[in-house]
């Protein structure tokens, strides 16, 4: 389990993470999900023990993570920028790597290579930049770690490589359960993967739940402006659009199905509202709403 | 595998590269010197007494910049690294000499039994080889130990703060070279008696192991570019 | 396959409860486990054991420890009677709904019901 104690990460005058509290249960995949500049990384570094927190703490199993060898030969964390010697071949950063890493699995990262279509014979500085993402990809699943951070790592795959990473990515928790945090923008093609989504606004957590409990949470409402906004009361509203008196506002559900009935019966339509855009809903929000 | 294990794996096609070049450059420009006249100084003394300094600061500034990220994102704390390095850099800074004064040993007898040692060509006595070890390695620790804390200034902090760092940082190299020197001829200098010579060295490398400690035991794992 | 405007768990479970009441799925049929199940539709096998775990509780699925979980004998004629019952208030009332809403009445709808063949 991972505890995250009143972190604060500044960067000068910059407030990057802002007083983040945060439990996560182990073998779980958890979605990082926040627009740029929220604090992802820096909350990840953090994690990773890669960044000393301004001030606060991270706790892996009880114990204080910073420093500690336990807790490092446990953690992966994978950058977009990669930490590996550009002048390298892939095959020597894998072989560098197993030499560092008791749980590599050298056939594993070899099968990925091949699935993922990554030439390890490539110097990594002639790597493309979706290249680039594979190899940190390979790095951070085949390394086992217990704890595995993946930062955007799909940077530059396109839509089939990113499949096969997903696919991957499922596969080998299934067989190898452990907590990996993936942070995203892509998150409709991915959100079947998370058991739990995270979501960052400006350094703060908005949001931490079961994947599960955000689908059908954000619904809109559709109708006469005064039968909707009668209907709203008591509801938070997250967006709303207006033509010609009508109204439609979303809100931050989920609603019991009676109220739905009750408001069907007076000529409202509802709908459901996608994870992509309870997304843009939560984090496109002016300061003061959230605060 | 160890940091130290790991890091003399990483260096060892360098080093031997290296070595080789050093005698084969050696051979050749000697062979070259014999052709006109018998050779009046210690070629070796030349090349590999300044390798022994300038080899030791270039990876202890390449051990920041390129090894620490390596080994602390890949399951090592910055502390098991320093420590690491610590073993590293006190192989290279105790062998280092001692090729300088062994190389010096064979160029001494080679040139002996072609009869080719010209006036003023430093003799090599093994009475004197524990004073010659001793005149390359305060400067082989040094150099090694200003590296590290330079490139780990640089590491840490702004240009603008590290370039001034630079100064502070360079205080064994001064020390060690203003104290205790060898020359092409194998002149022994130090400019104190050598106990005190040698405790002023210590005493600015230590500093600098200290200082260096404080600058990366909690630095952030940086970013490569692109 | 699912869609993320309502809660998967609840989509695995009518899934598999349309399985049963279509024969696809028959009593005593051992199910896939939940992660077979979450390998083969790409999903975190904690979302599918929240499904699986729905179906126990409701009685359509029951476990054998140590060897998964199986349709219950019960299950297609509880579910049948169920949905039957559920046929009048989700599909026949919201269309009598609509019906009077645009002026069509009981009797319209049971001629036009009568006459098809």
């Amino acid at each position: 389990m991972i505890e995250v104690r009143g972190v604060t990460i500044r960067y000068g005058r910059t407030v990057a993470v802002d007083d983040v509290d945060l439990t996560l249960p182990a073998d779980t995949i958890y979605g990082l999900l926040g627009r740029n500049g929220s604090g992802k990384t820096s909350l990840l570094s953090a994690l990773a023990c890669y960044r000393k927190p301004t001030t606060g703490t991270v706790l892996v199993d009880g114990e204080e993570a910073f420093e500690n060898p336990r807790i490092a030969r446990r953690t992966s964390f994978i950058r977009d920028t990669l930490d590996v010697q550009d002048g390298y071949r892939v095959s020597a950063a894998f072989c560098l790597t197993e030499s560092l890493r008791p749980g590599w699995d050298a056939e594993y990262a070899g099968k990925l290579a091949d699935v993922l279509q990554l030439d390890t014979r490539k110097r990594i500085s002639a790597l493309s930049r979706g290249q680039r993402s594979v190899l940190g990809v390979i790095l951070g699943l085949a390394t086992r770690a217990p704890l595995t951070i993946l930062d955007e790592p799909y940077l530059g795959m396109d839509a089939v490589a990113r499949t096969l990473f997903y696919r991957e990515l499922l596969a080998d928790y299934l067989a190898h359960p452990r907590t990996i945090i993936l942070s995203t923008h892509l998150i409709e093609e991915v959100a079947e993967l998370f058991e739990r989504i995270i979501i960052m606004d400006r350094g703060r957590i908005l949001l931490h739940d079961e994947t599960d409990a955000l689908r059908g949470r954000g619904v809109t409402v559709t109708g006469p402006a005064e039968r909707v906004t009668a209907f709203a009361h008591g509801h938070t509203v997250l967006g709303e659009q207006s033509l010609a008196g009508v109204r439609a506002l979303t809100l931050d559900g989920p609603l019991d199905p009676d109220e739905i009935a009750r408001g069907e019966r007076d000529g409202l339509a509802f709908g459901p509202l996608g994870l992509q855009d309870l997304f843009v809903h939560l984090t496109s929000q002016p300061l003061e709403a959230t605060r | 595998m160890s940091v130290s294990g790991m890091l003399l794996k990483i260096f060892r096609p360098i080093i031997i590269w290296i070595f080789v070049i050093m005698v084969t450059v050696e051979v050749v420009a000697v062979s070259g010197i014999l052709t006109v006249n018998p050779i009046p100084f210690s070629f070796w003394l030349v090349i590999v007494g300044a390798m022994a300094k300038y080899w030791p600061l270039v990876a202890g500034i390449m051990l920041i910049t390129m090894h620490f990220r390596f080994f602390v994102t890949n399951g090592f704390t910055r502390l098991e690294f320093l420590r690491g390095l610590a073993v590293f850099s006190a192989g290279v800074v105790l062998v280092a000499p001692a090729v300088v004064v062994l190389g010096h040993a064979v160029e001494s007898t080679v040139l002996a039994l072609l009869d080719q040692q010209g006036d003023g060509y430093p003799v090599f006595r093994f009475g004197d080889a524990a004073a010659e070890y001793l005149h390359v390695f305060p400067a082989s620790v040094a150099y090694m130990a200003s590296g590290v804390l330079i490139a780990a200034g640089f590491y840490r902090f702004r240009p603008l703060i590290a370039v001034p760092l630079i100064v502070p940082g360079a205080i064994p190299v001064a020390v060690a070279d203003g104290l205790i020197r060898i020359d092409e001829r194998g002149t022994l200098t130090q400019n104190l008696p050598m106990a005190v010579a040698l405790t002023l060295t210590a005493a600015a490398t230590v500093a600098a192991v200290i200082a260096t400690h404080r600058v990366m035991r909690d630095v952030a794992v940086k970013r490569t570019a692109g | 396959m699912f869609d993320d405007r309502s809660p998967i768990y609840l989509q695995i479970a009518d899934g598999i409860k349309n399985d049963v009441l279509s024969g696809a799925l028959k009593e005593d049929d051992q199910v896939m486990s939940t992660n077979q199940y979450a390998a083969f539709y790409r999903i975190n096998p904690a979302t599918a054991a929240k499904g699986f775990a729905q179906l126990v509780d409701e009685g359509v699925l029951y476990k054998r420890r140590g060897i998964g979980m199986f349709v219950s004998p019960d299950a297609p004629a509880k579910l049948r009677a169920e949905r039957r019952q559920r046929f009048f208030t989700d599909v026949v009332e919201p269309m009598l709904d609509e019906a009077k809403r645009v002026g069509i009445g009981v009797d319209e709808i049971t001629s036009y019901l009568g006459s098809r063949p």
